[in-house]
């Protein structure tokens, strides 16, 4: 058995997550502690250089400004003025259609209540040929309205 | 939960516990970087870490009342920001004849760095680069996993809460990389 950390152990101290036995290994042995010691630096280094680098790189470029508050606001606008817009032509409609839509004339029904035309009808039918045996009569019945009114055929 | 308050730009509504975003501006001028750093060492190309932060947080502002302050505003940026990661690597899949185009095409040794001495510079350069061409070989995940924990310094539940796995894929995920890294840094000295 080795006397040093295994693989897994030494990652275990990188990551720090080490137990209470390999903590006490690296409290001992120097080759392991030096070695987990230099691994952590080189991270370390890592970090500290890109993000350094990469801090750099973005302080050289002009930041680019993200246009998420400006779109909502189209948005909002946009929303705004269709509302109104909507609003305008549910106002305007029934005028619109009022105008357009044909006059529709109303013809008064002329009803012939006149006696005297309702005679002059009769003695026409009357003075015509003589009626064939299955001729209706009813158009020749006064209505009931005009018996019952002045003036009307008794 | 306890909903997170350490930010001025939050706002509970009491009557609904869902938080408001005061000033979302402010939100992405104090996470913008991070983001965007957390994105390019994702995909390892400036212009697309650009459009995917600018994504990231247009998908936060269209989803920002969804947040409940069940986790941090960091992580819950850093959720949206991996997702997209993952998406664009799944689209990319397709594109098979793409993916040698920009991987490789940015190198982080041009960009100058004054503050040590060529010496010294090499030398860091020589340890960050060896542990940054390991990442690339990584899966996405375990890459992702390493980057959140190593770059971001997000510890094992909020990266579970970005990653929506959980602490145990995590580790399992963060042991293997870790491992594949020290692999790689071991056969480079």
């Amino acid at each position: 058995m080795s006397n040093h950390l295994s693989e897994d152990q030494f990652i275990r101290c990188a990551v720090g997550r080490a137990e209470r036995a390999e903590l006490q290994h690296l409290g001992e042995c120097s080759d392991c502690s030096g070695e987990v010691d230099r691994f952590a630096g080189s991270l370390s280094l890592f970090q500290g250089t890109i993000r350094r680098r990469i801090e750099n790189r973005i302080s050289l470029k002009v930041p680019k400004t993200i246009p998420v508050t400006p779109v909502e606001q189209i948005h909002s606008k946009w929303r705004w003025a269709l509302i109104a817009a909507t609003v305008v032509i549910m106002t305007m409609l029934p005028f619109l259609t009022r105008e357009n839509k044909p006059r529709v004339v109303v013809e008064p029904v002329v009803i012939e209540t006149d006696p005297d035309a309702i005679m002059n009808a009769v003695n026409f039918h009357l003075s015509g040929t003589v009626s064939a045996p299955m001729e209706p009569m009813l158009s020749l019945i006064p209505s009931e309205q005009f018996i019952t009114k002045s003036g009307g055929v008794q | 939960m306890k909903p997170s308050t350490t930010s001025g730009f939050i706002a509970v509504n009491m009557e609904n516990p869902v938080l408001e975003f005061k000033d979302f501006d402010q939100l992405v001028e104090q996470y913008r970087t991070r983001v965007l750093r957390f994105l390019f060492a994702s995909v390892r190309d400036m212009d697309v870490a650009e459009t995917l932060t600018q994504d990231c947080f247009l998908n936060a502002y269209k989803g920002r009342k969804s947040f409940r302050g069940e986790c941090s505003v960091n992580t819950w940026l850093m959720r949206i920001a991996v997702n997209l990661v993952r998406n664009r690597a799944r689209s990319r899949r397709f594109q098979f004849w793409k993916n040698t185009q920009r991987l490789d095409g940015e190198d982080i040794y041009e960009w100058p760095d004054r503050r040590i001495s060529p010496e010294e510079l090499a030398a860091v350069n020589e340890q960050v680069e060896a542990i940054w061409e390991a990442t690339k070989i990584l899966s996405e995940k375990q890459r992702t996993v390493f980057l959140l924990r190593f770059l971001e310094d997000l510890d094992i539940a909020e990266i579970a809460q970005a990653m929506s796995l959980s602490e145990n894929a995590v580790n399992v995920h963060l042991f293997r990389a870790v491992r594949g890294v020290r692999r790689r840094l071991g056969r480079s000295e």
